[in-house]
């Protein structure tokens, strides 16, 4: 079984490139900068009190890990999004589309592409990671699960990329609408979250005052499961979970309106990144299916569908 | 080989192609013309599978288009109106990914592109940048990864635009070796006179319908004919005149001092029936020739004809 045809070529060709060269450096400097500021601080700490608190340990775990999903976040967009435009921007993939490649080979050959990176990020900064096994406490099952967070994460995001750079003609337009929807879907979703909740309130609140409770019974209803798309409370809920917390939820359950109880919210990793790895192979499926001229009979690019919606 | 039945696309609601039959033979060198926004390269389009057609029927080596798109993109070879170049690829390593693309690899795939590159003249360029080469240079490129999977049929959407006098010339030398091979060619242009060098059938296309197609020879003859026969005689005019006067296939005859211009509606035999008449009569012909059919008259006639009816409709 050969590798992949588009994938081979992504390779050979990226490894030409020095901007990969150049954001994985950044990527892992800005790590390697947030782990060893953290360890100095702790330091610092045990020579003034002379007492190592293992709780600051955690901590620094909990930076890197963040910091290491926040640069993800930011990164996976821009590796993605450029991968059909990039094709349509050298006017090759209408040559892809009529060799004997399928367009979901296609899609196939961009999505290990951009996976391999990541896993190339991932895996560059496990010397980083690594400072946190020096003092204990984290187990490598604990790293394993925030690893499949972090891959789950990336895979959803490789999709919205994906998605959008088959959708829109111009890289630079598919980088900007790629970042919009990570941005909507990490805080759009929670301050959707807090508006309802903070709706619902007013209403308690006016009831209560007649009864004279508190009103701790607010929630946002239906709106919470939008956080199953999340994959930041995702990664908050697993930190959360393995920093010995009863519920995966309970730290932000009362901030954003969550149930912390109830069938979904008691298995709420795991329904979270089920639901997430799902929308990414059905965005993936999306995109071959968006580059397949076969599939859309009026194929048009949306530029002139809109010009000829214009004129009619 | 390729048969093309009332293929018609709108683009909203602009009629690209309507009703448009084409047939081409197996082994021809078929030269799609028209001019600019006729439909060529929608047609082309559809016939590698990257545009659908709203209705009309394709088929290919027998199989419809529709129905086997897959089988039938392995029969084609596409070079488009563009060149299709990645930056970081070097000349072979571009040739080896479009082979991997079609299950090529290995030492296979690398013989198969060294033997192409030879074939366009690039050989000395494999380890060139694609981005780097030259317009000329890139279109071969173009042409030798169409020929990657040893495609049937070869489908060329104006080659030769932007190419200067040489690099054309090398271009059509190449087009006619793999013809020669054995290779239908397809070639698409809005520049008629270069295509009637090389062409071995034609199609000229105008506003998304055929407006004349048929083997070239035809085609000139029925240009030809309507072109008038050019006689130069060194003496004896009045009697070549006489001659003339008589025969059953002259319509009219203009006389330039010993230059005749006849307007001859008769085919070879005829003309080479006349020249006998002359000749019998001692009449000295130094040139009896037809003026050369222009295509790009024809060309001109068709198209012009088309729109003095467009007109009409209109009016
Ligand atoms: N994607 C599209 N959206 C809307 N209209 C289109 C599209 N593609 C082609 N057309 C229209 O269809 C008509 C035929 O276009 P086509 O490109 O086939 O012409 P052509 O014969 O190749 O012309 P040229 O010699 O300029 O290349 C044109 O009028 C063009 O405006
Ligand atoms: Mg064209």
């Amino acid at each position: 079984m050969k590798a992949n045809a588009v994938y081979r070529k992504e390779v050979k060709a990226s490894s030409r490139s020095i901007r990969f060269s150049m954001a994985l450096m950044g990527f892992n400097g800005i790590l390697a900068a947030a782990a060893l500021i953290n360890m100095y601080s702790l330091l610092y700490q045990v020579r003034t009190t002379a007492e190592i608190q293992y709780s600051g340990l955690l901590e620094m775990y909990r930076i890197v890990a963040a910091v290491e999903f926040a640069l993800l976040l930011c990164v996976m967009p821009a590796i993605a999004s450029g991968s059909i435009s990039g094709e349509r921007e050298h006017r090759t993939l209408d040559l892809l589309l009529t060799t004997q490649m399928s367009p979901r080979q296609i899609v196939w050959g961009k999505l290990m592409a951009s996976l391999g990176d990541m896993f190339l990020i991932l895996i560059s900064s496990f010397p980083v990671m690594a400072l946190v096994f020096v003092y204990g406490g984290v187990t490598v099952k604990d790293l394993f699960i925030v690893f499949l967070c972090l891959v789950t994460t990336a895979l959803m995001i490789t999709g919205i990329g994906l998605y959008c750079s088959a959708v829109f003609q111009r890289t630079v337009l598919s980088a900007a609408v790629s970042y919009a929807a990570v941005v909507l879907l990490v805080g759009g979703t929670v301050a959707a979250n807090r508006f309802v909740l903070g709706l619902s309130t007013m209403r308690w609140n006016s009831y209560m005052n007649q009864i004279g409770s508190v009103a701790s019974q607010a929630t946002s209803g239906g709106f919470q499961y939008l956080l199953l798309f999340n994959p930041a409370v995702t990664f908050y809920s697993i930190i959360r979970e393995q920093s010995g917390s009863r519920n995966a939820l309970d730290g932000i359950a009362g901030w954003i309106g969550l149930h912390s109880e109830g069938w979904i919210a008691d298995r709420w990793i795991l329904v979270s990144l089920c639901v997430q790895l799902v929308s990414a192979v059905l965005l993936i499926r999306g995109t071959a299916r968006w580059i397949d001229p076969a599939s859309r009979k009026r194929r048009m690019p949306a530029k002139s569908f809109w010009r000829n919606r214009k004129k009619n | 080989m390729l048969k093309i039945k009332d293929l018609t696309k709108t683009f909203g609601r602009y009629h690209a192609l309507s009703g448009l039959n084409m047939e081409v033979p197996e082994g021809s060198l078929y030269g799609f013309v028209g001019p600019n926004g006729a439909g060529k390269t929608t047609t082309i389009k559809i016939l590698c599978g990257l545009l659908m057609p709203d209705s009309g029927s394709v088929e290919i080596c027998g199989m419809d288009i529709a129905e086997r798109p897959r089988e039938i993109r392995g029969l084609i070879g596409y070079v488009p109106d563009y060149f299709g170049v990645y930056e970081n690829l070097k000349v072979s390593e571009y040739m080896e990914f479009f082979a991997s693309c079609y299950g090529l690899y290995g030492l296979k795939a690398r013989r198969r592109c060294t033997a192409l590159l030879e074939q366009t003249g690039l050989e000395e360029k494999t380890e060139f940048y694609v981005d780097g080469l030259s317009r000329g240079m890139k279109q071969r490129l173009c042409l030798a990864r169409a020929m990657i999977h040893d495609p049937q049929i070869l489908i060329m959407d104006e080659p030769t635009s932007g190419m200067d006098p040489r690099s054309r010339f090398d271009f059509k030398e190449i087009i006619r070796e793999l013809n020669e091979q054995g290779k239908t060619i397809l070639i698409s242009s809005h520049l008629l006179q270069e295509l009637s060098e090389i062409c071995t059938d034609l199609g000229i296309i105008e506003q998304g319908r055929m407006a004349l197609s048929g083997n070239m020879e035809e085609i000139l003859n029925r240009v030809d004919t309507s072109r008038p026969l050019s006689i130069t005689v060194n003496g004896r005019v009045e009697q070549a005149l006489a001659i003339l006067r008589s025969h059953p296939c002259v319509q009219t005859i203009s006389v330039k001092d010993k230059e005749m211009m006849v307007g001859f509606m008769g085919d070879k035999q005829d003309e080479a029936q006349l020249l006998q008449q002359l000749v019998d009569a001692e009449v000295p012909v130094c040139g009896y020739s037809r003026v050369r059919g222009d295509l790009e008259t024809l060309f001109m006639q068709i198209t012009e004809k088309d729109e003095k009816e467009v007109l009409i409709h209109e009016g």
